[in-house]
């Protein structure tokens, strides 16, 4: 799990690095978010075919979010504290979403007391990260349950 | 056997992370190649300029921060710059920029607000700040403004590369506004606009200013 954990907090950095860079090149960025999605979706299918519970992989995921989960912890805190004003941390936050930057960027432009979608889906993106690789995890266990049907059938 | 197995393995589980980074890199290289940077002039650029700051333990950005300043508001008119910036900033003089609407509000791009409405005087908390005139008729001066409320609520990031109508920062709405009228404000040919870069045009004229410039 901590092996796992460590090679997704990795690949979070150096993604963010090459979705950053691709946003250079307009519309190079929303592939790049895309195949960071899929290889999301393929990894936490490879750890369930390794007999990983998708409770397993979603506590891999929960440690591979950790520096997500502390900037924005830390930032609601200060939001909480001090008002809301923009801290440090809310830097450091959408710098390690940046893999998402191209999707958010897509949302329509509105606001919610004040304050645009993107930023607020920031505080909640590394709990949505965690429950979809939990659903990728899922759909690998019922493909495969289907599988076993099929073969009892024939 | 078993050895080999397990080194295949292990490679198995390190390829991804081996592909991005050789993608980085690649993309990296490109950029840098497309704008020709090299190891010569690099420093003299903002990305130089920034790893030197970092390096030296200065993380300031745009948020309004320092001893405050007196800069004369009077003369301002629709369309103008306002930049601000203070004393640890990590790329330049400058950190935050908007243009002037009217009525005592600019409009910037900002992190919590994305593309926003904020009052002048908040430019009175920096360190230094100035107020910048285009050299262009009023007409396109009110235009520029109208261009960037229309990009009201998108997405701020401070490292925002110069192509690009999804994600702005603070200084690439007013360069992109004033570019799509024939105004280039960008001095420093580089892959950011900065608000130095600005304050160096040839195409503005310095209004009024406050502090250590």
């Amino acid at each position: 799990m901590f092996g796992n954990a460590c090679r997704l907090l990795m690949f979070n950095v150096l993604f963010a690095v090459l979705v950053w860079l691709t946003t250079y090149f307009p519309g190079l960025d929303l592939l790049a978010a895309a195949a960071f999605l899929y290889v999301l979706f393929i990894w936490s299918r490879r750890m369930a075919g390794d007999d990983m519970s998708p409770s397993g992989v979603m506590a891999t995921a929960f440690l591979a979010q950790l520096p997500g989960l502390v900037f924005s912890g830390i930032a609601l805190y200060s939001w909480w504290r001090y008002g809301p004003l923009t801290s440090y941390f809310d830097f450091a936050l959408q710098m390690w979403h940046t893999p998402f930057l191209p999707l958010l960027s897509l949302l329509p432009p509105i606001r919610i007391q004040g304050f645009p979608l993107y930023f607020l889906l920031g505080y909640i993106l590394s709990p949505l990260y965690i429950m979809l690789m939990g659903l990728f995890a899922r759909t690998y266990l019922q493909g495969s349950g289907n599988r076993v049907k099929i073969h009892r059938l024939s | 056997m078993f050895k080999k197995t397990y080194n295949t393995r292990k490679v198995r589980r390190y390829h991804p992370l081996l592909l991005v980074f050789v993608a980085d890199l690649i993309l990296a290289l490109l950029i840098m190649g497309i704008n020709g940077y090299n190891w010569q002039n690099t420093s003299s650029r903002v990305m130089g300029q920034s790893i030197k700051a970092l390096a030296q333990g200065y993380f300031g950005s745009g948020i309004p921060s320092g001893r405050g300043n007196e800069l004369d508001l009077s003369d301002i008119q629709p369309g103008d710059i306002l930049l601000g910036g203070y004393d640890g900033a990590t790329y330049g003089k400058f950190t935050h920029a908007a243009i002037y609407e009217g009525e005592g509000i600019a409009w910037q791009g900002w992190l919590s607000s994305g593309v926003s409405q904020v009052s002048i005087e908040r430019f009175r908390y920096y360190d230094r700040a100035c107020i910048l005139r285009v050299n262009t008729d009023s007409e396109n001066r009110r235009q520029a403004v109208e261009m960037v409320a229309g990009w009201d609520g998108q997405l701020f990031f401070p490292l925002a590369f110069k192509p690009g109508d999804r994600v702005w920062n603070c200084t690439k709405i007013i360069w992109e506004a004033y570019r799509r009228l024939g105004v280039d404000l960008d001095s420093g040919d580089d892959l950011w606009i900065t608000p130095d870069n600005m304050y160096r045009s040839p195409r503005v004229s310095v209004i009024a200013q406050s502090g250590d410039i």
